[in-house]
């Protein structure tokens, strides 16, 4: 047989794909490919002096879709649940560049509870769903962590978060609070909570040669810095500079192609930046496209072998997917606070993550609640809900600009199995490929929870001094739904000991084919309660750690920190 | 509304909460309803230019600045057409004691988008990472070629599917489930057969052309939905050519962001310590 063009091959170059990539090709030595199909917006990447970026502070260019899946060649097809019926258009769209979504997101990097990893054990069953503990440890993912907080430059303030997990020192200082930030932490405190700086992936410092965050507060269009840490600028910028890695943006892939037999793949067909299509032949192949995108392609994948689509004997290929449960309230007050300065987060509370003295059996778990929000103009004033008669009352007080701020909590949601990624048996995208179905319901668990976490978030918003906040009462979370969007993909992939119910083992390879490994937000069993790319980044890290030494993965990860 | 299909779900992701799109779950009524009555309390902003108290705030401007729509050369559309964007821009955004949509020009920056691929590199996505206007050179007047796919996606917008081939992948009635039928139109015919009504019914209303009309008739007709332009579209076009970076072609002068007292962009000098936590203490004429 022909020796494979690769020893790797990766597909997707966000936070999991853009650390396999550094993992496997700086440390471990092995020649990879990663394969994104997106742009490279970063213009000098693998320079070693030069640090370039297309992002600027531009509204425009982010609204139409620069380095972001674009619905109108790539559109999705969801099930709307207040419409009741399929939809065709955008939803859960992320950075579609090299960096994936890593580029425009807003950086917060907690890590996970203990408890994240032991929702059954700890919570117990749930009717309707179907709640596991995780394969692994939380002891097993802190060297990981350790590891990707300094590869990626993570800020953060040490003892700050009475509830996290023992840590070690961020490898930057916390930076500046904003001020749609700060106007709730005295509240927060008073009520007997305790916010803290978010552990961002934003450089606070001059960091591994990258300048420090100012404050712009265009972090959601990609940073014109470079300080934010997007696994483009960091991971796969490293391994560019190292030598081993091939990067092939606008390199769209379609199929996971496989011997035969179907317990190995032998590389991936795709779809270059001219429109041709190519195969890339590797020993191993690493799925990163998303929880959205990596069922996709495994479902593509389908073959004499494979008649489900790829490693999906189980039929849990796309299956229990998992948003998070987001409950957002938005606050105006008297004083200013033009929110749209700085950073989009910088404090946080995880006091809603655990049980309070005195719960009952009936507690609901709710999540890390962000406190501060930001906007800018064009995308308040073109938001078609707004009738246009009233555009100037709305722009010229300037009122969510200069008055306004918000909270946001992100929980746990529940895996439900009918909620799934599948095939569109008749729309398409631009590389003639099948799109993405997506169904998902809220579990009545959800809606519970977050109205009963409603009214917390309202009393620190109320306590706060808020005039008005929104909205005025709980909506139905079923109408919310839609409204409040979370753009966290999980699930989907499954991991677990046990083939007949999850799609991965637990280190990310497919139970049915031993050299396909996913390196994404699929994984997870279920969603914790946090912000998810830091664990994402620190399972990649894992996955790839464990391809290079089976048995002994930690020793893959370098003493020398200066590496 | 056909182009509704895809852009429904842009809306719903501005505030920016890390993992949310936003939430106008907040019905539009009651956050209108929450910013009046925060205007009308004086405190908020009672001492900005312009300001008047809401409650003499008439639902449609009083003045006329229909009469003086900036005309600009256009690039695109013809001299005509362009008098009734001009109109129609300045008819979603008007002149209210405070610059509008005619003084940001905006007209232009939707003629410029409807022939950004009349330049060499289509002026889709400025450069990055600075405008000049802080600091460093200006990157941003020189934009950024298109990929193959980022290509189709904006000849889909600006010209519609029109039948050709490798655009069918993006017509309407793709997958038997959906309510809309045909090819998509794309923004230029959109806009030309919906100005070209607007002058139309103008006209039948005795007035010479659509800018022929008083403001308050402009907005009326817009509302009434006897027109066939899409409103929903100019709207957002209006206000992306009223706030967004002028590199555009709209925004001009600045005066999209002075009226609403913004600062716009900053990089790279960005906001300070004090500037971010303390912003009652220094507005932007401080920075
Ligand atoms: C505005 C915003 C703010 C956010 N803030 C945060 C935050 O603060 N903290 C947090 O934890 N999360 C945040 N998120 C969510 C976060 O961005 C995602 O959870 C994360 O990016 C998912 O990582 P991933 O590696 O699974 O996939 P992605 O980031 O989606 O990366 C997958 C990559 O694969 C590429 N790809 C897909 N299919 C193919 C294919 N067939 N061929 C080639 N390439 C392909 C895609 O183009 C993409 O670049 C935010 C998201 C948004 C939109
Ligand atoms: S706020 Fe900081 S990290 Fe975000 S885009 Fe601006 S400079 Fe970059």
């Amino acid at each position: 047989m022909a020796t494979p063009d690769f020893d790797v091959v990766i597909i997707g170059s966000g936070p999991g794909g853009g650390v396999a990539a550094y993992v496997l090709s700086v440390l471990g030595g092995k020649k990879v490919a990663l394969v994104e199909k997106g742009r490279n917006p970063y213009p000098t990447l693998g320079d070693p002096v030069l640090r370039g970026s297309l992002f600027g502070n531009d509204e425009i260019k982010r609204r139409r879709y620069f380095a972001f899946q674009d619905p109108v060649i790539e559109p999705r097809v969801f099930w709307d649940p207040k419409a009741q019926k399929y939809v065709k258009g955008e939803v859960q769209g992320l950075g579609v560049c090299v960096g994936g979504g890593s580029v425009q997101y807003d950086g917060n990097s907690p890590r996970l509870q203990r408890l994240d990893l032991t929702a059954k054990s700890s919570f117990g069953d749930v009717a309707g769903a179907d709640v596991v503990d995780w394969p692994m440890d939380y002891d097993e993912l802190v060297p990981y962590y350790d590891e990707v907080e300094r590869l990626i430059g993570i800020q953060g303030q040490q003892g700050a978060d009475p509830f996290a997990e023992p840590r070690g020192p961020y490898p930057m200082p916390a930076g500046y609070p904003s001020r749609a930030d700060l106007i709730f932490v005295d509240a927060a405190k008073k009520l007997g909570y305790h916010p803290h700086p978010m552990p961002t992936a934003v450089n606070s410092v001059f960091y591994r040669g990258r300048p420090a965050c100012v404050n712009c507060g265009f972090c959601d269009g990609g940073c014109a810095l470079n300080a934010k840490g997007s696994t483009g600028v960091t991971c796969i910028r490293d391994a560019l500079l190292h030598g081993n890695l091939t990067l092939m943006d606008q390199c769209c892939a379609t199929q996971v192609l496989c011997e035969p037999s179907g317990g190995k793949a032998t590389g991936v067909q795709l779809i270059d930046r001219d429109g041709a299509v190519q195969t890339v032949t590797a020993s191993q192949v690493i799925l990163a496209a998303n929880a959205i995108e990596t069922p996709r392609l495994m479902l593509e994948s389908a073959s004499s072998a494979h008649t489900k689509g790829l490693g999906n004997g189980s039929g849990l290929v796309g299956r229990y997917l998992m948003y998070h449960k987001d409950f957002s309230l938005i606050a105006l007050f008297d004083s200013e606070i033009r929110s749209y300065r700085g950073r989009c987060i910088t404090k946080a509370i995880a006091d809603f993550t655990v049980k309070p003295a005195g719960a009952g059996a009936d507690w609901l778990r709710g999540g890390y609640v962000e406190l501060g929000g930001q906007i800018q103009p064009v995308a308040f004033g073109a938001e078609p809900d707004q009738p246009w008669f009233t555009h100037k009352d709305i722009m010229i007080p300037g009122i969510q600009r200069r008055f306004m701020s918000a909270i946001c909590m992100i929980a746990e949601d529940m895996p439900v199995k009918a909620n799934r990624v599948e095939l569109d048996p008749d729309v398409k995208d631009v590389y003639g490929r099948p799109v993405p179905r997506i169904t998902y319901n809220l579990h009545p668990r959800d809606k519970r929870m977050a109205d009963f976490y409603a009214e917390k978030l309202r009393a620190i918003a109320t306590e706060a001094g808020a005039n008005t906040v929104m909205p005025p009462t709980p909506l139905d979370a079923n109408q919310r739904y839609f409204d409040i969007e979370s753009k966290h993909l999980l699930g989907t992939t499954r991991m677990g000991t046990d083939a007949a119910t999850s799609v991965c083992d637990p280190w990310g390879r497919l139970h049915e084919v031993e050299n396909v490994w996913v390196c994404d937000g699929g994984t997870w069993p279920t969603s914790a309660a946090f912000n998810p790319v830091l664990t994402q980044q620190a399972l990649a890290y894992r996955t790839a750690a464990h391809m290079l030494k089976p048995g002994d993965e930690t020793s893959v990860i370098p003493n020398d920190t200066n590496a | 509304m056909a182009w509704d299909l895809d852009h429904q779900k842009v809306s719903r992701r501005h505030f920016l909460l890390d993992a949310t799109g936003w939430l106008l779950a907040v019905p539009a009524a009651g956050f209108v309803a929450a910013c009046t009555k925060a205007r009308g309390s004086g405190d908020l902003a009672g001492d900005l230019p312009g300001e008047v108290p809401v409650a003499d705030v008439p639902d449609v401007p009083q003045s006329d600045p229909g009469s003086d729509v900036p005309v600009t050369q256009p690039r695109t559309l013809s001299p005509a057409r362009f008098l009734a964007l001009s109109a129609l821009v300045d008819a979603l955004i008007p002149d209210d004691g405070t610059p509008g949509a005619a003084a940001a020009v905006a007209a232009d920056y939707v003629d410029g988008m409807l022939g950004a691929f009349a330049s060499g590199v289509p002026r889709i996505f400025a450069g990055g990472p600075y405008s000049g206007r802080h600091g460093g050179l200006d990157g941003f007047s020189t934009f950024v070629p298109l990929t193959r796919v980022e290509e189709l996606a904006w000849r889909i917008r600006i010209e519609g599917t029109k039948g050709v081939a490798e655009r069918q992948f993006a017509r309407l009635d793709v997958g038997g489930i959906f309510d809309a039928v045909g090819e998509l139109p794309g923004f230029l015919a959109k806009y030309e057969t919906g100005l070209d009504d607007l002058d139309a019914q103008a006209v039948a209303q005795g007035y010479a052309n659509f800018a022929d009309m008083p403001v308050a008739d402009r907005r009326a007709l817009l509302q009434s939905g006897d027109a066939s332009m899409d409103v929903r579209m100019a709207f957002e076009h209006a206000v992306e050519g009223t706030y967004g970076d002028p590199v555009y072609g709209g925004n001009r002068d600045l005066v999209g962001w002075k009226a609403i007292d913004y600062e716009g962009d900053r990089q790279p000098v960005g906001y300070t310590a004090r500037q971010m936590s303390n912003p009652e203490a220094l507005g932007p004429e401080g920075l």
